[in-house]
């Protein structure tokens, strides 16, 4: 019975993220910072390693932060909002992120979490875990706090999507039609940061990329309109939890692992099959949206 | 409507334009030619709030812009359609209270229909020729219920009748609905009867003149009169 509830947390994180994670991805994508998805859940790795580091050196702070969960969380924001507020800056003036410097930011950050670990074993253990996705460790109050993060930040890029879109799209419309294209750009960089950082805190980089990146692709191999889109990566993010859940279980692979590849390999199947669909796609657009 | 007095523009304290003194008034059509560098988009871009001046005063009022970039382009990955460019447009003039709910469908249609490109709302943006591009730039820069539309190489790179026929289309909407149209563009012939007042921009400095000194310098940019 126990074991029963652990694996009922731990499905119930991974379809909360599956579902909820999309919209996140989704303004990356459009926004073509695909990049920053990837080297943001690093930054928050590399805070994770922070915290850790700083325990093992007995710094005060970091040894007043006594569960792990706990270190997780506060090293993962730590480092993950000021980071992405500060990769952010040439962004809310209307020019795009460099990629290459997101990849200097990438670099940066998996080398200093490897250099911090290498002297911290209890670091090095609980990193391990998170890199292959840890929901199975997920505690109750982890899963209260990502199910509230995920579906405030849900709740925030839907209900204000078009402008937010808009200044992603096309900043010098949005600022010449009278949008304060800063301040929506800073409030959705904060809300995608905090989605993010809580999600690599609580299951791991690798989940929240793959659940960032892989059902909005699935998705936009059949949709034929932004909106669908959205409805049809949520759809694709339950399947991909609840397979790669069932992978896991079946096979005893490791959870964020099973969930990812899960993920890859319907993005290929919706590839392979999309020639097939792809008649009924066509006759679909002909209809204006309304 | 909007007033340019001895204004100096450019970038990183340099100027490239100096001494500009424009007015807009509803109804006009201006037309801004000249060489490429020139200045051409940076007094638009000054015009429409994005670019701040190095010196002189502009006054733009309560003017509402609807604003056509030379280009735009999206994200080729997802699926974007030209009904939902224009509702994300549509959203920055509308309260954000107003942005929670269904947008107006007829009301964006119509802006589509104006544009002659009613037929291509479920089409994405991405799969669009030029030409249907421009118009669904333009529908959404109508969507946002302009006092002056600013409008940036409308017409680059689509062929001669689609020029034509946009600007056709500008002079309808302008002589229809009474607002305000500046245009930026190397594509002068098609505009020449649709437009009110003509400006060049070269060497810094900007010169009104009439339609046929600009035509001429059209065709001999080097030259002046």
């Amino acid at each position: 019975m126990p074991e029963t509830f652990l694996f009922g947390k731990a499905l119930g994180a991974a379809v909360m993220i599956g579902v909820l994670l999309p919209i996140v991805g989704r303004h990356l994508i459009l926004g073509r910072a695909v990049l920053l998805g990837l080297a943001l859940p690093q930054i928050a790795m590399a805070g994770i390693a922070f915290v850790f580091f700083g325990a093992s050196r007995h710094w005060p702070w970091a040894e007043s932060l006594t569960e792990e969960s706990t270190k997780a969380l506060v090293g993962s924001l730590m480092f993950g909002l000021p980071g992405l507020l500060l990769i952010a800056t040439p962004w809310k003036r209307g020019t795009r992120i460099s990629e290459a410097w997101l990849a200097v930011v990438y670099l940066t950050s998996v080398s200093a979490t490897n250099l911090m670990l290498a002297t911290d074993a209890v670091g090095e253990t609980y990193l391990g875990d998170l890199f292959h996705g840890r929901l199975l460790f997920i505690g109750e109050s982890e899963l209260k706090l990502l199910g509230i993060t995920l579906s405030a930040g849900f709740l925030f890029l839907f209900a204000f999507r078009r402008r937010l879109l808009l200044t992603l799209t096309d900043p010098d419309f949005a600022a010449v039609a009278g949008l304060a294209v800063g301040a929506w750009t800073v409030a959705a960089m904060v809300v995608n940061g905090m989605v993010i950082g809580i999600t690599v805190a609580t299951a791991g980089p690798l989940v929240a990329f793959g659940f960032l990146v892989l059902p909005v692709l699935t998705a936009a191999t059949f949709a034929r309109s932004l909106r669908a889109n959205l409805w049809l990566a949520m759809a694709a993010g339950l399947i991909i939890a609840l397979a790669g859940f069932w992978l896991s279980y079946h096979y005893d692979f490791p959870l964020g692992d099973s969930v990812v590849a899960t993920g890859c390999a319907l993005l290929l199947l919706a590839r392979v099959l999309h020639p097939v669909f792809s008649p009924v796609a066509a006759t679909r657009s002909e209809t204006p949206e309304t | 409507m909007i007033s340019l007095r001895n204004v100096s523009l450019g970038y990183g304290g340099n100027a490239v334009l100096e001494g500009v003194t424009l007015a807009v008034a509803a109804g006009d059509f201006l037309i801004i030619g000249g060489p490429n560098g020139g200045g051409k988009t940076t007094l638009l871009r000054a015009i429409a709030g994005l670019l701040e001046p190095l010196a002189g005063t502009i006054e733009r009022g309560h003017t509402r812009f609807g604003y056509v970039p030379q280009h735009a382009s999206v994200e080729s990955a997802l699926p974007l359609t030209a009904m939902e460019m224009i509702e994300l447009g549509a959203s920055a003039r509308e309260p954000w209270w107003k942005t929670l709910v269904t947008p107006r469908a007829s009301f964006h249609l119509q802006a589509l229909r104006d544009c002659q490109a009613e037929a291509i709302a479920g089409q994405p943006f991405d799969s669009l020729s030029g030409g249907q591009r421009q118009r669904v730039l333009l529908a959404r820069a109508l969507a946002c219920a302009p006092d002056c539309l600013l409008l940036d190489e409308p017409t680059a790179g689509v062929d001669r009748p689609t020029q034509h026929a946009v600007a056709a289309m500008l002079g309808d909407l302008q002589r229809s609905s009474g607002r305000a149209v500046v245009l930026v563009t190397h594509e002068f012939p098609p505009f020449r009867d649709v437009a009110g007042r003509f400006y060049w921009v070269q060497d810094g400095v900007l010169d009104e003149l009439t339609a046929r000194d600009f035509d001429y310098r059209h065709d001999n940019p080097a030259s002046s009169i």
